[in-house]
């Protein structure tokens, strides 16, 4: 059979719709199939077409924004910094084809609150504002300076080597935890090295959702540190992460001291974050840095090495699972994983909810309107050996789960 | 006839100037032409990405993005006669490439799907689009994937084909028939009839 007769047979079908008459038995055959997978494209493209009406006005909404945050962006932006030799540092964010929530919009508002920060910190600089920023999920060390109480707690002012100062604040029911047994937080004092986790608010104030005690002997107080953002690749960098910021459901950040000392800031890629996640605690991995062509410039992909002795190493007692949402009860979701089977997590007021990619509505996962069940989930928080539970302090919704209807 | 011919020939100029017009003012990132632009595209770019992507919500934000990344690149755009339907659908191409391409890295989905997909019924699973078809879609290359999206999907012709994948008319030809027999195959005969996807 001739290929280029076929070929323009074929196209007849297409065009007419049926077999065209001075087609070949053999021929007929092999037509009538691709007919019908036509046929079958066709009609999916009904469901396709209804599907891109139905997202029309969100995703109008959305590239009206980014239309008006690029405009203000440009209007804004000084000279000098239109050079194009030398990229912004929040243009990484705005770079990233993930940024579902107004891409420029937020960059522009992360500028604005660094600007702030910057302001705020009497001893802090830009690099401090730039690892710490109000909405972020962190997990970070620090040394006890002094106790008080807060609204329904008490809040603790510590001293970081790479955040500066931060004051923390404990819920009544926020876990602290000293060893592998759960304290009052009352036993507290200064000089005790602690590892946090927790929200940062406004004012250099982090909403903790867990804290251990990392040493019980007093230390004295860490002095601040200098970092460096990366913006290129070092080769064969490698580290122990100290800092970890999640600021959206698709990025995140690390402050990693190499084995010369220094300490870089570096974005790193959604994948790598939602595998530290998954890790029993992050502070203290040893990670391997490395640059997937694929991401974003000045977004790097972190492999562990070595992960952190949480028995021995006083780290942050937290536990991560990632699975699927099977079933939820207003707080309290069952969590279907690979290593574990099921898991129940509870949220709280206090639990970081993000969202990749647009995955679900924040607002209605969150009030419970969409349970998210069938939503891959990367959930980190403190495990209760006695429930079996896992008090969430954040919770990363994935995409919901297709499955092939039989 | 002839004043059919010239009154046809005038349309197509004006329609020429036009799309010229819009693109110079799209370049100068003209808030009313980037409407425009967006309203006249969203539909044939979410169709294109549709089946390469797992669901609507990907499928959205795909989209989504490719205007976002033509507006930043407007400046750039060289009209000359290009089609903004043929940029745009370039740009839908690469990001879709680039985001299979690294979510195959990542695996970390994909290990789920595997491990935890066979599990119970899941009525809201009904709206989904046709899972074996966009299974099969992945099976093709991306150039097979490309030609049935633009030929079935959006309904486009032979030329206009040829016009958006910068190919001839019997090399879209040549690919259409190898995409469908690719298709044929790898739904492995089991076509459904119209509107069971739906």
């Amino acid at each position: 059979m001739d290929d280029f007769r076929f070929q323009d047979l074929l196209a007849e079908a297409l065009a007419i719709g049926r077999v065209p008459d001075d087609a070949s038995d053999d021929e007929r055959t092999r037509l009538a199939e691709l007919l019908e997978t036509a046929s079958t494209l066709r009609a999916a493209a009904t469901t396709v077409r209804a599907e891109a009406t139905a997202a029309l006005p969100h995703a109008r909404a959305r590239f009206q924004r980014h239309v008006v945050a690029s405009r203000q962006a440009s209007f804004a932006r000084p000279a000098a910094v239109l050079k194009p030799a030398r990229r912004a540092w929040w243009s990484v964010f705005v770079a990233h084809r993930g940024l579902a929530l107004g891409g420029a919009a937020v960059a522009l508002a992360l500028l604005a609150v660094v600007a702030t920060f910057a302001l705020q910190s009497a001893g802090g600089n830009v690099e401090t504002a730039q690892a710490l920023n109000p909405g972020d999920y962190v997990q970070f060390e620090g040394v006890v300076e002094t106790t008080g109480t807060a609204a329904g707690g008490r809040s603790l002012q510590l001293q970081t080597a790479d955040l500066g100062a931060v004051t923390v604040d404990l819920a009544a029911d926020t876990p602290v935890v000293a060893g592998e047994a759960q304290i009052d937080s009352s036993a507290l004092a200064p000089g005790k090295a602690v590892v946090v986790a927790g929200v940062v608010g406004q004012n250099r104030r982090v909403a903790a959702s867990a804290l251990t005690v990392s040493a019980q002997t007093p230390v004295a107080l860490p002095r601040k540190v200098p970092f460096k953002k990366l913006e290129r690749l070092l080769p064969g960098l490698e580290g122990r992460i100290v800092t970890f910021a999640v600021a959206s459901g698709t990025r995140a950040s690390v402050i990693l001291e190499a084995a010369d000392g220094n300490r870089y800031l570096l974005a790193v890629d959604e994948q790598s974050a939602q595998r530290l996640l998954a890790l029993v605690t992050v502070l203290g991995a040893r990670v391997a840095v490395s640059r997937d062509a694929a991401s974003p410039a000045g977004t790097f992909s972190l492999a562990v090495t070595e992960e952190p002795d949480a028995a021995t190493g006083g780290r942050l007692s937290l536990s991560g699972v990632e699975g699927v949402v099977t079933a939820r009860n207003g707080t309290t979701f069952t969590v279907l994983t690979r290593g574990r089977g099921p898991v129940e997590v509870v949220i709280r007021p206090a639990t970081r909810i993000l969202v990749t990619r647009n995955a679900v509505d924040q607002a209605r996962f969150v009030s419970g309107k969409d349970p998210g069940v069938g939503h891959v989930v990367v959930v980190s928080g403190v495990l209760d050996s006695a429930s079996g539970r896992l008090t969430a302090g954040l919770v990363i919704v994935g995409a919901r789960l297709a499955r092939v209807t039989p | 006839m002839r004043d059919d011919e010239v009154s046809s020939d005038d349309q197509a100029a004006d329609g020429r100037d036009a799309t010229a017009s819009l693109a110079r003012r799209a370049s100068a990132h003209d808030p009313a032409a980037w409407e425009e632009i967006f309203d006249r595209n969203w539909h044939p770019v979410f169709a294109f990405v549709r089946f390469r992507l797992r669901g609507a919500a990907e499928a959205e934000d795909i989209a989504a993005h490719v205007f976002e990344v033509a507006y930043a690149r407007a400046a750039h755009f060289d009209y000359r006669g290009v089609p903004i339907e043929a940029w745009l659908i370039g740009i839908a191409r690469n990001l879709v490439r680039d985001y299979v391409k690294k979510r195959g890295r990542r695996g970390f989905e994909e290990e789920l799907v595997d491990a935890l997909a066979p599990g119970e019924p899941d009525a809201a699973a009904a709206v989904d689009l046709r899972e074996d078809l966009r299974a099969a879609m992945q099976t093709l290359t991306d150039d097979q994937q490309a030609v049935l999206s633009l030929r079935f999907l959006l309904d486009k012709s032979v030329a206009d084909t040829a016009r958006l994948m910068e190919r001839s008319e019997d090399a879209v030809k040549n690919l259409q028939r190898r995409a469908l027999a690719a298709m044929h195959r790898a739904l492995a005969g089991a076509a459904y009839p119209a509107g069971r996807a739906s």
